[in-house]
């Protein structure tokens, strides 16, 4: 299993399609994910989720920067 | 890094023939050239500059410039998804997320196509098809005005983001890139300001270019 690191950011864009870019907020660094890597996710659309540009989210990320998991902390 | 692969419709230089399946714009025949299409993949990126751009692609290309691309970068002013079938490509125009035959850009614009070479033939599809899926999405009007207003700034301003509204509005450049990372799950470019230009697509290394050449009509 890939090792993986966690990380705090906040969402820099999302989409209806079901994508989201989140930055790292102490490396700057970019992430791509897609929706079925937050907690519990059931199919709901982000508004439905609190997920919104600008929400504080908690995530890890394997050394190639494939995005695993993805927690929102605060909308 | 190597230079452009660019299709330029003043170079009158053919390789072989193509022969249309269906009609075709008397412009295209009077042309006389179609692209050899089949080096091209589904879900490869076209690039498109305008040999003499409209106001719009001029602001483009201009805000491009300003916000801090070099030119051969920032000339690049429209991107779209290519579908596999020899003619449709996917964009993302002022009338929305759209299917389109190619045949109006030949004649007037560069052509430059790009791919990730490391893609499978399945992931390639389905970039495709991600577009489809969007097909209908408005043009974001409002994103490429909050472009233009960080090209002044600079895009390279560490937190010169841009005020993201409407999830479903798309710009073309976004349609191939968001596609991309939908199919990867990785981020193709990381743009400082956080919507990925065509600029962006012309300039990422993860992409690289496909040598095309003319038929004869």
């Amino acid at each position: 299993m890939a090792e993986t690191a966690q990380h705090e950011g906040k969402i820099l864009r999302i989409n209806n399609a079901g994508l989201g870019v989140v930055e790292d907020e102490h490396s700057q660094q970019q992430f791509v994910f897609t929706f079925d890597k937050i907690q519990n996710y059931r199919g709901e659309e982000a508004r439905e989720l609190g997920l919104t540009i600008g929400a504080h989210v908690r995530f890890t990320a394997t050394a190639d920067s494939q995005v695993t998991a993805v927690e929102i902390i605060r909308p | 890094m190597p230079g452009q692969l660019v299709l330029d419709p003043r170079d009158r230089t053919t390789t072989g023939r193509w022969q249309p399946s269906g009609p075709v714009p008397p412009a295209l025949r009077q042309f006389g050239r179609f692209p050899d299409v089949s080096t091209w993949l589904p879900g490869d990126l076209l690039l498109f500059s305008a040999l003499n751009p409209s106001w719009v692609s001029q602001a483009i290309i201009r805000g491009q410039e300003r916000g801090g691309y070099a030119p051969e970068d920032a000339r690049w002013h429209h991107a779209a998804v290519y579908l596999g079938d020899g003619i449709t490509v996917c964009e993302a125009s002022s009338r929305g997320v759209r299917r389109t035959p190619m045949y109006h850009y030949l004649q007037t614009h560069l052509l430059r196509i790009r791919r990730d070479e490391s893609l499978s033939s399945d992931e390639r599809w389905l970039i495709a098809m991600n577009a489809l899926t969007r097909l209908g999405s408005p043009y974001a009007f409002g994103r490429i005005l909050s472009l233009a207003r960080q090209a002044w700034q600079g895009y390279w301003q560490p937190g010169n983001k841009l005020p993201l509204i409407g999830m479903r509005a798309v710009i073309c450049s976004e349609l191939f890139n968001d596609s991309y990372s939908l199919v990867t799950e990785r981020l193709l470019v990381a743009a400082p300001s956080g919507t990925v230009k065509p600029a962006d697509l012309s300039l990422t290394s993860r992409l690289v270019d496909v040598e095309t050449s003319w038929l004869s009509i």
